[in-house]
């Protein structure tokens, strides 16, 4: 296909490209731009409600028409798990946009380049979710990441965000590694007597089915491209960077670095396990492995956690264990039930990228002047000192804990029900169970705030009590209500496999 | 379907109180008053629940809110106006009032938003509406925020409505999920010393019961391909069907379905082990808090077990029933045993409602009609005997700020007007006659008595047992109130407490008034219940001792009360009856039999008496439907006069004592066992 | 003769070195190096199966990581020399803020 239509496949993802190099050349150049911040944030805004634009139409037209198509000669692939994903994405980037003007105000951290890492992150992640080749993975991973690396050490000055930068930094280079190395081994284990090899997933997807038993090369080459998944999605035993990432990033960045780069590993991952769904029977039982242990792994480590930022971040590691539950329950040969979990992996993403955003907005909401809300205790009496925040997060706590009527629920909700038609339902009660734990300590952070009373009953002023971060959590609260009760509405993210260039 | 006089009726009761607490929630916030640090300043001041000074906020919060719980009291009651007692019609398991929406639909999977109410779940319904309406009233003078609490018992009380309503398994779920947060606040906030300890223990046991049922949810839509609870309960409907093929093919996974549900159910209930939440979430809860726990919510694990447990695993409930009625037993005589050793009456009055609630699920368990149906009554007189304790108990803290039985006693001179309602309430959890308790307990101790279930485990000695446990709450109970009410005032702080105000009369003497209205008149209260009781637990399922004669008094029963209906029988033991003419769809009109749950074959029904089997196996056949019931020239027992006005639950003493002694040799077998006739002279 | 298999084994060794590398040594930077190792040997793997398949995707793949090795440099390097500017030391047994 020409130049054009190539470019055309990508558009959300070149827009945002686009405003993230405007924002960036702006404000380096220009002092008037500089001056006001408004500028950046506000063009940031734009570039991305125009790159949703764009990739809502696409979403429609893709829906109508009920085929995928290739572009770059097979490297990306724009379906409609690809175009679903953009919108997660870009939400996720709207609301940490958001979020971000007034607090970095107060921690006097307003650059410019904080909305351009932003924009080019979430550029990676969604060029994860429409990589149709495994080099193209590679270098999205790293667009994703090698962007957040800088935005968590962003408080240059402080010795955590520096710590937090240096040790995401190194863990990451060496995840990196082994995916690299990964794909090598992949590149040539794919190959057998008939034909060569292939870094093309769609090819790879091709020749598993056809041909034989994998060769060792090749399984070696899964096994460290999985290693180097797992770290980027933070799963057990590979989750070590998380808590002290999260908990020294500046909180903004944690909040977006939870959703989105969550959002474009899972991605990723189930691009991944969709393509070699063919030779699951080697594969699976390791992932369901690794869901078991994140899923309990993260929730027992969050219950005896005094710090609120680790406390949630243990509690995203739990999350991506249901996601990968959602990830094994694609892989399997059933066409249906590949389908209900791919729709149920992205409902529960949006779901989780949501409540996220919502839940750490809620934490910047509450910060004060120079200083981050920090430990639980911190937490103590809300409801009577600010009953909007301790509300919110009231319910931002359940939808992370499943508890009805919010979208965390039916999230959970339809995982369950495509893992149970995947046929795997020992793993749906493990998921159950994991649950009951996870309530404990999202029950601990509502008993905290509502039922005690608060040390010196005074009125806290709000530093950063502004309208963008009341809006990121009105918009959070309201998606979570209104989506627990009426998930129909959002059947265009359940219907994301409607058109998947795999076959499993 | 009968038609309400208003549309949609369930939907609205449902989402009243709903709505009433989002306008709450814009009302401006009372002033809080300080806690009443009190209890010892002054002995001989009078500990009046004082006059708050007038603070238009808190008015305008209380009328609010009571206008709201008042409304839905008064739609509850024309439900039960307009509900009939004899309406059936099979295809929709007698349900009045159906509401259906399509809710969600995703790929090809459909939940519907379907409520509807029976004769079980229609009283359910006025006592849940019934007791917030007066949690509402008695929490008018809480002292510190007030609109939360009020908030939360509306909340609460929608969930409530909506569990009993639902008839769809997700929308169950939900409602039932919904419902535990509410409580969860109520008990955190404003609760007691170790109120967070409770309100977590309380939250994690539910939740941990429920999220294993919601596996065996997503569990059951896998193998029938619907979460509608009508479909899946009759096993004629396609999908009842294929619930009812995956239980004979695979038993093990049936079994694992049926106990995932019902330990959702026990730890609601709750049953022994599971019980070990209610006393501290009981002492801990505010009273009004208590009482709708009490109430209510216990309520809601027995409604499961008839709603969902009993219809939809018919055959793994009949064999698992052992356990259920020796958990029960335990249940019964462990709770006495506890509770007559507590220092706390509050903790006393928790353990009581173990006891209660166990023998409500030895009546539904010993799967007889009698027995269920003294279940359902004791349901709903458990619902409000013990409110009616929590509440006095709730008085007595407000007046001395403690619970301890130690510090009161001799307060019947002090408080005459309280003790008597005090005494209402033991008497009519003792189940004295005269009193709803024994309503509700007789029955269930005679379902016990017969039932085949209770026999296998012990022969008689089980009911026994279980019959010990009356003595055993006398045992409590009336030791309680000695030491509470009776002897002289030990204490000096006890000689001036304040009697009954307004609002606690109003709030305990509509509660008395009912406890002997239903023990005096409990047809009024049975009637609307009867049909229920035979959908749940058909004729056939019936697990009656063959041993004795009883069933041929019930049988007789049956008859008189199915003539009375103008009904003919067709043949006794089939799901429906023929009416004359025959109005309804299809599905009710023809008298199929359905295959026995019990396994195999077809149970022989019951021949008419004057019908002598022959010698040898049970009947393969059901005898010739050319024999009308009425004629029965070969009983020797004369349909006595009232008794065959009652409906066939209730069992009164034997009918006409003179006439079962003359004794036909009427032959008398069981649907199970199949046996060759017995006579009995 | 060297064949392909010399040279796939060459770069699991090199990598293996870069990976006992980066977990043993305490410079930030030295774990960096060992680090380009890791990517470095995968760099190799590739362009030997591109001669191996008589393909010339091998060596693209190879710029492209290059590409991003060199990016991932600068940031990296940038972080180093920040933490250097406050701490004045840079061996990561001292930057232990937070622990589990």
């Amino acid at each position: 296909m020409n130049y054009a239509a190539n470019l055309m496949s990508i558009m959300p993802v070149l827009i945002v490209l686009a405003t993230g190099m405007i924002v960036l050349l702006g404000d380096a150049c220009s002092a008037q731009w500089r001056a006001r911040r408004w500028y950046t944030w506000g063009f940031s805004l734009f570039g991305v409600l125009m790159a949703l634009v764009q990739a809502g139409n696409q979403l429609q037209t893709q829906m109508a028409t009920t085929f995928s198509e290739t572009a770059f000669a097979g490297s990306i692939v724009t379906d409609s798990f690809t175009l679903t994903c953009y919108v997660i994405l870009l939400i996720t980037a709207l609301l940490a946009i958001l979020l971000a003007m007034t607090y970095l105000e107060n921690r006097n951290l307003n650059l410019g380049e904080y909305y351009a890492l932003v924009l080019f992150s979430t550029a990676g992640g969604m060029l994860m979710a429409c990589s149709n080749d495994l080099i193209v993975l590679f270098v999205s991973v790293e667009i994703l990441s090698v962007a957040l690396y800088v935005l968590s050490g962003f408080a240059r000055t402080e010795e955590k965000s520096e710590e937090a930068a240096l040790k995401y930094f190194l863990l990451g280079a060496f995840a990196s590694g082994f995916l690299l190395y990964g794909i090598a081994l992949v590149y040539g284990g794919s190959a057998t007597a008939n034909h060569a090899g292939t870094t093309n997933l769609a090819d790879l997807n091709l020749y598993l089915i056809n041909d034989g038993r994998p060769s060792v090369l090749l399984m070696c080459g899964i096994a460290l491209l999985f290693v180097g998944l797992a770290f980027k999605a933070a799963l057990v035993p590979f989750h070590m960077w998380t808590p002290d990432v999260y908990e020294g990033a500046p909180t903004s960045v944690t909040a977006y670095m939870a959703a989105g780069a969550k959002i474009g590993a899972f991605a990723a991952l189930m691009r991944v396990c969709s393509a070699l769904a063919p030779i699951g029977e080697y594969w699976l039982p390791a992932v369901q492995t690794l869901a078991v242990l994140t899923m309990f792994g993260g929730n027992i480590l969050a219950v005896v956690q005094d710090n609120v930022k680790r406390m949630l971040a243990y509690s995203s590691i739990a999350h991506a264990g249901y996601l990968l539950v959602a990830v094994s329950a694609a892989s399997v040969r059933n066409e249906q039930a590949h389908n209900a979990a791919m729709g149920a992996m992205a409902f529960y993403l949006m779901a989780y990228a949501v409540m996220t955003m919502g839940a750490f907005g809620v934490l910047i909401y509450l910060s004060r002047k120079g200083r981050d809300l920090q430990t639980i205790e911190d937490l103590r009496g809300l409801a009577r000192t600010d009953t909007f925040a301790a509300y919110a997060m009231l319910v931002f706590m359940l939808s992370l804990g499943g508890i009805p009527p919010t979208m965390g629920f039916m999230g959970k909700w339809f995982i369950f029900s495509a893992t149970l038609q995947a046929g795997q339902v020992w793993l749906a009660i493990v998921m159950a169970l994991a649950s009951i734990i996870s309530i404990y300590y999202y029950l601990k952070i509502v008993w905290m705030m509502c039922f005690q009373e608060p040390e010196r009953p005074e009125v806290v002023e709000h530093a950063v009590a502004s309208g963008g971060v009341r809006a990121t959590i009105v918009l959070s609260l309201a998606t979570m209500l209104v989506f627990g009760i009426l998930p129909g509405a959002l059947g265009i993210l359940l219907n994301a496999a409607e058109t998947t260039v795999f076959r499993p | 379907m009968p038609q309400s006089p208003i549309p949609n009726i369930l939907s609205l009761l449902t989402f009243l109180p709903l709505v009433g607490a989002i306008v709450l929630l814009f009302l401006k916030r009372p002033q809080d008053l300080p806690e009443y640090h009190g209890g010892h300043a002054e002995h001989d001041a009078p500990h009046a629940p004082e006059k708050h000074p007038a603070d238009p906020a808190r008015t305008t919060v209380n009328l609010v809110a009571a206008f709201f719980a008042g409304m839905t009291f008064l739609l509850s009651l024309v439900l039960f106006g307009a509900f009939r007692s004899d309406y059936v019609e099979s295809l929709t398991r007698n349900m009045q009032f159906l509401e259906t929406a399509n809710w969600i639909q995703v790929g090809n999977i459909t939940i519907q938003y379907q409520m509807g109410v029976d004769g079980v779940s229609v009283l359910l319904i006025v006592l849940t509406t019934f007791l917030s309406l007066l949690c509402v009233l008695y929490s008018f003078h809480t002292r510190q925020r007030l609109k939360e609490f009020m908030v939360f018992l509306l909340l609460l009380e929608t969930g409530m409505i909506g569990v009993f309503c639902a008839l769809d398994l997700v929308l169950f779920y939900v409602f039932w999920e919904a419902m535990l947060i509410p409580m969860y606040f109520l008990i955190g906030i404003f609760g007691h010393e170790r109120r967070i300890y409770a309100a977590v223990k309380f939250f994690l046991y539910t939740f941990a019961g429920s999220i294993l049922m919601l596996v065996a949810i997503v569990w059951i839509y896998q193998v029938a391909g619907t979460f509608d609870v009508l479909s899946l309960s009759n096993p004629q409907t396609p999908e009842g069907k294929k619930l009812a093929e995956y239980g004979l093919r695979h038993p093990q996974a049936m079994l694992w379905l049926f106990a995932a549900f019902s330990l959702a159910f026990m730890i609601k209930v709750p049953m022994f082990p599971f019980h070990t939440w209610l006393p501290d979430a009981h002492v801990e809860a505010p009273t009004a808090g208590s009482v709708i726990l009490a109430g209510v919510l216990l309520k809601m694990g027995t409604y499961g077990f008839v709603r969902f447990c009993l219809p939809m695993f018919p055959k793994q409930a009949e064999e698992t029933a052992w356990i259920f009625i020796t958990l029960a037993i335990i249940g019964i005589v462990y709770g006495s045993i506890v509770a007559a050793v507590q220092p706390d009456a509050k903790k006393l009055v928790a353990y009581s409602s173990v006891a209660h609630l166990g023998f409500v699920v030895l009546g539904i368990f010993s799967f007889t009609q009698v027995g269920l149906m003294g279940a359902l009554i004791q349901n709903i007189n458990h619902g409000i005997s013990t409110p009616m304790l929590f509440f006095i108990v709730g008085m007595l803290y407000e007046r001395r700020h403690t619970r301890m039985i130690s510090e009161f006693g001799g307060l019947k001179l002090v408080v005459p007007m309280m003790s008597t309602m005090l005494l209402i309430a033991v008497l009519s959890s003792i189940a004295v006659p005269f009193f709803n308790g024994f309503v509700g307990e007789f029955p269930i101790l005679v379902g016990s008595w017969i039932s085949r279930k209770t026999y296998d485990i012990g022969g008689y000695g089980t009911t026994a047992l279980a019959a010990t446990g009356m003595i055993l709450s006398a045992v409590y109970m009336l030791w309680w109130f000695q030491r509470l009410m009776l002897g002289p005032i030990s204490r000096p702080e006890n000689r001036h407490l304040p009697d009954l105000s307004r609002i606690e009369w109003t709030v305990l003497a509509p509660l008395a008034g009912l406890v002997f209205w239903i023990g005096l008149g409990s047809h009024f209260w049975t009637q609307r219940m009867d049909v229920a009781v035979e959908m749940i637990l058909p004729q056939h399922m019936e697990a009656v001792n063959p041993d004795l004669p009883i069933q041929q008094v019930l049988d007789q029963q049956r008859i008189e009360t199915l003539k009375r209906r103008g009904v003919v029988p067709m043949e006794l033991g089939t799901e429906s009856t023929r009416r004359v003419p025959p109005v309804q769809a299809p599905g009710a009109s023809t008298p199929v039999v359905p295959p026995g749950p019990m396994g195999g074959s077809v149970p022989p029904s019951p021949p008419f008496p004057g019908v002598p089997p022959p010698a040898g196996a049970g009947q393969a056949t059901p005898p010739a439907p050319g024999v009308p019931g009425g004629a029965e020239p070969d009983n020797g027992a004369p349909p006595a006069g009232p008794p065959s006005e009652l409906p066939p639950g209730s069992f009164r003493g034997a009918p006409g004592s003179g006439a079962a002694p003359s004794g036909p040799d009427t032959p008398v077998s069981g649907p199970s066992s199949g046996n060759t006739a017995e006579e009995n002279r | 003769m060297i064949t392909t298999e010399h040279y796939l084994v060459l770069s699991a060794i090199l990598f293996t070195v870069g990976t006992i590398g980066v977990l043993v040594k305490r410079n930030p930077i030295v774990i960096f190096m060992c680090i380009e190792l890791m990517l470095n040997a995968a760099n190799l793997t590739l362009v030997a199966l591109g001669r191996h398949f008589g393909q010339v995707n091998g060596q693209m793949y190879v710029i492209f990581a290059l590409a991003v090795a060199a990016a991932e440099v600068s940031v990296g390097l940038g972080i180093i020399v920040a933490i250097f500017r406050t701490k004045e030391t840079i061996n990561i047994d001292e930057v232990n803020l937070m622990k589990f």
